[in-house]
């Protein structure tokens, strides 16, 4: 009996073991899964930031030698402090059109929908008078402006027409414009201008 | 010799064969979970450097200079983009002068103008021109008025009927939209 006791007292040592064993095992197994998973996720982000670390190098390199372009970019808007020299410009331009003008209102005007916006729109309320040409030209040079300048409003009347353009006999014959005949513009025209 | 034992003696010596059989088997599985797990460690400790090391890259490539300026990198670009994106005209973009031109040629000698008022669309909204002056008589202003229904630009041209009654040095107002 005392034999029998001592094989059962070893058979349950040896099971002991080998549920220790094995959970020693399970435990390495499951230590060792959850490392590769992790190096597996690490090598990706060791992958991606190496990638981002390579775009941004170009990046770097592709600002530094498109500097000389991003700054002409600027020279498309009106700098920060130009708008008395802009102004002074458009008279400029009128006197090289053959208009006589004059600038009616100017406001700036900063996007309220974006505060953090590099632009602000210039508005001014230019008034033109002069021959049709002359006004027609003077249109031209603003629109041909270089900068990002648009003509949002725009009204042109004849003054001074005597006749009130009348067709008078039968035949469509040229009409010759008065001398006090005037072209009378008012346009507004908006100006992108750094903040 | 196992037969002249009696039959408890005989029951005895066969459970502790079973017993015996059990703890072999017993011994096996925990020598094989043994060598198993003792395989196992190299694999461990591999794969606890391989973490050491890959979060070793992860933070020089996070500490190096140029990561430190992605953020002014990005605004620098996303600052170009915006100022590309605002120099870059409207679709279908017609400048006031071109407009103008293209309705002046139209006209003919029977047809003299003597005002314009334009409003440039908004994206939401067409643009529209509006046209005065006189027309010599009905059939040159309803001449007019189908040249510039045929230009491309102008979607809609629209010509009030009162501007007919007058069959002589007739005014006129047309009302043009398009996308300009």
């Amino acid at each position: 009996m005392k034999n029998i006791s001592n094989t059962s007292k070893i058979l349950i040592a040896s099971i002991f073991l080998v549920i220790l064993v094995y959970c020693i095992y399970g435990l390495l197994f499951w230590t060792i899964k959850g490392e590769n998973e992790k190096v597996s996720i690490l090598s990706n982000e060791a992958k991606i930031d190496l990638q981002k670390d390579e775009s941004l190098r170009a990046t770097k390199v592709s600002l530094s030698n498109n500097k000389d372009s991003i700054e002409n970019i600027d020279s498309h808007f009106l700098a920060p402090d130009g708008v008395v020299g802009f102004i002074e410009g458009l008279e400029s331009l009128g006197r090289e059109a053959g208009v006589s003008i004059s600038v009616a209102s100017v406001t700036v005007e900063a996007d309220s929908k974006n505060k953090n916006d590099f632009k602000e729109t210039l508005r001014l309320r230019v008034i033109t008078t002069g021959s049709w040409s002359n006004t027609y030209y003077f249109i031209s040079l603003l629109e041909n402006l270089p900068l990002s300048a648009e003509i949002k409003n725009a009204t042109l009347s004849l003054t001074g027409a005597s006749d009130k353009l009348a067709f008078t006999g039968a035949s469509v014959s040229s009409r010759k414009p008065a001398a006090e005949e005037k072209w009378k513009g008012e346009i507004e025209l908006t100006v992108r201008k750094l903040k | 010799m196992f037969n002249l034992l009696p039959e408890i003696e005989k029951k005895n010596i066969m459970r502790e064969y079973i017993l015996r059989r059990y703890v072999v088997l017993a011994l096996f599985l925990f020598a094989l979970g043994a060598i198993a797990s003792i395989s196992l460690f190299p694999s461990y400790l591999l794969s606890s450097v391989k973490v050491v090391e890959v979060e070793e890259q992860i933070s020089s490539v996070k500490s190096s200079a140029i990561f430190k300026e992605a953020e002014a990198l990005a605004s620098a670009l996303n600052l170009t983009n915006q100022k590309i994106s605002a120099l870059k005209p409207p679709e279908k973009y017609v400048y006031l002068g071109t407009l103008v031109s293209s309705i002046v040629e139209k006209r003919g000698g029977s047809i003299r103008l003597n005002g314009f008022k334009y409003n440039r669309g908004d994206g939401k909204n067409h643009g529209v021109i509006t046209v005065s002056g006189i027309a010599r008589d009905r059939e040159s202003l309803s001449a007019f008025l189908t040249v510039l229904k045929e230009e491309e630009k102008f979607l809609e041209v629209n010509l009030p009927v009162s501007n007919f009654a007058q069959d002589r040095n007739a005014p006129f107002t047309i009302d043009i939209r398009g996308a300009f």
